[in-house]
């Protein structure tokens, strides 16, 4: 059997940690497959951006990775593939990829949008060869589209640059994202609306619309691509759409069948794989001494800790934890604000804040990790690791996500997982189904901003009354730790591969439940024909 | 003997034994690649039993109580009881060695039939299959149990259906190996039970013996705890030699060869003597122990001397600054590390990241040191 597996390493934050994560679940494949002395042969395909954003592919030496992966260096693996394997691949052209695709049983593509910005499509032909009707396909979705496409449009709008904008398009545009924020989550009626907008101003000779296609051309050549892409797989049967959460499966199949007009075939939903987890259980004794480290630093004070996690961007609610911190230092809170964050520079206008905070009331404190001050975490996960379990066994810290969009929560499951921490979190989407799913606590929800304030306070005091432990689902978290172990969705993806292989039992349309159940009850099986 | 001498002793004697064969064949030949090729033998079958003994090393220890901590406890528990009891626990031990024998070590072939199904089957239950006895399923069996268990398996059933066969034929019934084959795991569920069926006789030994449940227990953790190290001790050297050479086909004559020698059963033995020589030299320890804690005159309402809950012998393994056993409690003044502590952790941490820090008091170092 022959799989394919094509990574899109184009994007960042989510995309690119499934697209390293994914490689891990491979690895494990591959390793699974000698185990059970299946004959199975693996082509890995990474696409990236060079000069001027062209885009290059390269065939990586898979059998090199798998030699390092039986070795077990897991970290000599993560940096390769966040070079992008350029030191283990060689480059190849499109035509060799799909010279390729064509052989093959079954074909991994992680991210849809694989199809956007690729100067190596000529022609849509291109992007019909590779989704064509030979194998089977499974097509990673990691992105909630419609929320992005709308919060695309907000960010247009505010960035001034339209000067033509009128108010009732501006209107039309701010109260749809604003009953979307209210609500936690799009419904047809929503869907409808945007792409109304996004029609008007795709075609009418109104001069808002013409300004906006010429300075958004791009974005509307992408959104274009994407909904040829989606049209394209309404019309496949040999699809699988892998989605992480329900919400963005759910938000995803009736956006595509409310402008497509058609439903996609085959919907699976499956945790990403998490490549930390894996990082977590090869170098335990490392991460267990930078454990040391940052309880070393944390432990002098019996300081309450807030920790904020994400870019430093409105929509991911960066203007709410700094009036939370702001609001509970004015009150006479000596809190610390933990930040991890990429673009947290001592420019913007958030650390100029935060020094304004702490110097104004001369209480509080803040501690910053981020690239944009040479001290990243994310680059150095280990550490990161290391950074949450210690935060965790000082149980005076509270993880709050304070984000109005997040389509699966990442730095949220990984604050559940490496550090069990007390998390206070905005009742939207993603994090709305982590908290049905039983990993999030339903008792630290919050929606408004005054709530937030509340809350927090009202978790302050439980903690000084030695209650954090209450607000924390082990039970659930432990078993999320396996959902997105990468070794163990491998099985998964072994089982959707042999299924859809030999049994071709994926069915069409079925609820996330149903379909699990199908796995399960068919993985006795598979053991036992292995 | 020691078990790893044994253990050294039998496998060096296998590859001695195997070269000089070789070596008598490579003499009758001239040809190159016929030379060469049984070169390449010496090569795999020195790699697979060079695995072998590094698993034996590697078990080094698992049977010393101080480091083996379960085995510590289960020890310590079985003498206590067997103690309090006024019963000789070398005596009731080797009532487990008499069992094996009787049950399962006297049986030649059949032993190793029955030791296979019993392997076969432990890798059969990880991989999701119901016990056949009560019908009980493993959950939660972890990825990495569940792939040891198909590599052992993988080279367990043709070594177990070859055994069958042979079984089976000396006793006059006509059957193919292919016949069993196809039905490895039904027909070794009989010798799996048949295993199983010892720790039954032991029980009922024992009840002779004394009344006291909590004896019964200590001995049959004992068992279990016994059985667990010999189980895998040889699944853990087939393992080893698998990583070494995924050649299930080379490793089979290999652990054919040593059930030959009787190397299964006299590994029980020696894992057996091993475990006995500590309890001999515990004995007297905790027999003063028991002593020095009864009451002089027992109150009726006066507590039970109970043991300690830290174990004086694992206890004395771990040094008092051993991380693990005294970890950092943070926010409690009094478990705060000292200074020398804090010094090696400066040191030994000099390239973690630290934090940028806004505060009125810069409590911390804002030092930018990416590592």
């Amino acid at each position: 059997m022959k799989i394919s597996v094509l990574l899109d390493h184009r994007w960042e934050s989510g995309v690119e940690t499934f697209s390293v994560s994914s490689l891990l679940s491979f690895l494990r494949l591959e390793e699974l497959s000698k185990l059970f002395l299946r004959d199975v042969e693996i082509d890995y395909y990474v696409m990236s951006f060079v000069d001027n954003d062209k885009v290059e592919y390269r065939k990586v030496d898979f059998k090199k990775l798998y030699e390092l992966y039986k070795n077990k260096e897991i970290k000599e693996i993560i940096k390769l593939a966040k070079e992008k394997y350029v030191s283990i691949s060689q480059r190849v052209t499109l035509d060799d990829i799909l010279g390729d695709l064509s052989n093959s049983d079954f074909k991994f593509i992680t991210n849809i949008g694989f199809g956007i910005y690729n100067d190596s499509f000529k022609e849509k032909e291109d992007l019909d060869k590779i989704l064509s009707n030979n194998g089977k396909y499974m097509v990673m979705f990691h992105t909630n589209y419609t929320i992005n496409f709308l919060y695309n449009l907000v960010e247009f709008i505010n960035s001034g640059k339209l000067e033509k904008i009128s108010e009732r398009t501006k209107n039309k545009i701010y109260s749809l994202h604003n009953k979307i924020l209210k609500k936690g989550y799009t419904d047809d009626l929503d869907q409808r609306e945007l792409m109304d907008i996004i029609v008007y101003l795709s075609n009418f000779n109104t001069e808002e619309a013409m300004e906006f296609r010429n300075k958004y051309w791009w974005w509307l050549d992408e959104v274009k691509k994407y909904l040829y892409t989606f049209n394209k797989l309404t019309e496949l049967e040999n699809v699988i759409n892998l989605f992480p959460t329900d919400t963005v499966s759910d938000s995803n199949s009736r956006f595509i069948k409310n402008v497509s007009g058609s439903n996609i075939k085959k919907r699976v939903v499956l945790h990403e794989p998490m490549y930390m987890i894996t990082l977590d259980k090869y170098y335990r004794g490392e991460i267990e001494e930078y454990k040391k480290y940052y309880l070393d630093q944390y432990y002098k004070d019996k300081k309450i800790n807030l920790l904020y996690v994400g870019r430093r961007s409105k929509e991911k609610g960066i203007n709410d934890i700094i009036n939370l911190f702001e609001d509970l230092v004015k009150e006479g809170q000596d809190v610390r604000l933990i930040i991890v964050s990429p673009d947290f520079g001592k420019d913007t206008e958030e650390y100029k804040r935060l020094e304004e905070i702490v110097n104004k009331y001369r209480r509080g404190e803040v501690h910053l990790y981020s690239k944009a001050l040479g001290n990243s975490l994310h680059e150095y996960p280990l550490y990161y690791i290391g950074l949450l379990k210690a935060l965790g066994e000082l149980k005076s810290t509270v993880f709050i996500n304070p984000t109005y969009l997040e389509s699966y929560g990442l730095s949220t499951l990984e604050a559940l997982i490496f550090g069990k921490l007390l998390s206070i979190y905005r009742d939207v989407d993603g994090l709305k189904e982590l908290k049905e799913k039983g990993y999030l606590n339903n008792q630290t929800a919050f929606k408004t901003y005054e709530d937030l304030v509340n809350l927090t306070k009202k978790i302050i005091k439980e903690i000084k009354n030695g209650k954090y432990d209450g607000y924390i689902n082990k039970e659930e978290i432990e078993k999320l730790e396996k959902e997105v172990d990468p070794e163990e969705l491998a099985e998964k993806y072994a089982e959707i591969i042999y299924l859809a292989k030999e049994y071709e039992k994926i069915i069409h349309n079925e609820s996330k439940l149903e379909y699990n159940n199908n796995l399960e009850a068919q993985s006795e099986e598979i053991e036992a024909v292995a | 003997m020691a078990l790893a001498d044994y253990v050294n002793q039998s496998l060096d004697g296998v590859l001695k034994e195997y070269v000089k064969e070789i070596n008598n064949l490579k003499k009758s030949t001239t040809n190159d690649l016929v030379r060469e090729s049984l070169d390449g033998n010496i090569k795999t079958y020195s790699e697979i039993i060079g695995g072998m003994k590094d698993a034996s090393h590697q078990f080094e220890g698992q049977l010393d109580p101080k480091v083996n901590k379960d085995l510590g406890y289960i020890l310590e528990n079985f003498i206590s009881k067997a103690l309090n009891d006024n019963d000789n626990p070398s005596q009731l031990y080797g009532r487990i060695l008499d069992a094996y024998n009787q049950e399962i070590f006297s049986k030649g072939d059949e032993a190793l039939v029955m030791l296979l199904s019993k392997i076969y089957w432990e890798n059969l239950k990880i991989l999701g299959n119901p016990d056949p006895i009560n019908g009980q399923k493993y959950y939660n069996v972890s990825r990495e149990a569940k792939e040891n268990a198909a590599k052992i398996n993988n080279i367990i059933e043709e070594l177990l259906g070859e055994a069958l066969y042979r079984h089976w034929s000396s006793i006059g019934k006509k059957v193919t190996k292919g016949e069993i084959m196809v039905n490895l795991a039904k027909h070794a569920s009989s010798f799996y039970k048949a295993w199983e069926g010892v720790k039954g006789k032991i029980e009922s030994d024992i009840t002779y013996l004394t009344p006291k449940d909590e004896v019964e227990d200590a001995v049959n953790r004992l068992v279990i705890e016994l059985e667990k190290n010999y189980l895998s001790f040889i699944q853990g050297s087939i393992v080893a030699a698998y990583n070494k050479r995924s050649a299930p086909e080379h490793i089979i004559p290999v652990l054919r060869y040593l059930n030959g020698k009787d190397f299964f059963k006299n590994l029980f033995g020696e894992i057996y003597n091993e475990i006995g020589s500590y309890i001999n030299q515990l004995q007297p320890q905790i027999a003063q122990y028991l002593q020095s804690n009864q009451p002089a005159v027992q109150q009726p309402n006066a507590q039970l001397p109970q043991l300690p809950q830290q174990n004086p012998l694992v206890g004395q393994q771990l040094s008092p600054q051993s991380p693990q056993q005294n970890p950092l409690q943070p926010g409690q003044p009094g478990n705060q590390p000292n200074a020398q502590q804090q010094n090696q952790f400066q040191q030994q941490f000099h390239l973690v990241i630290p934090p940028y820090v806004i505060g009125p008091q810069n409590l911390l170092q804002q030092t930018q040191q990416a590592p």
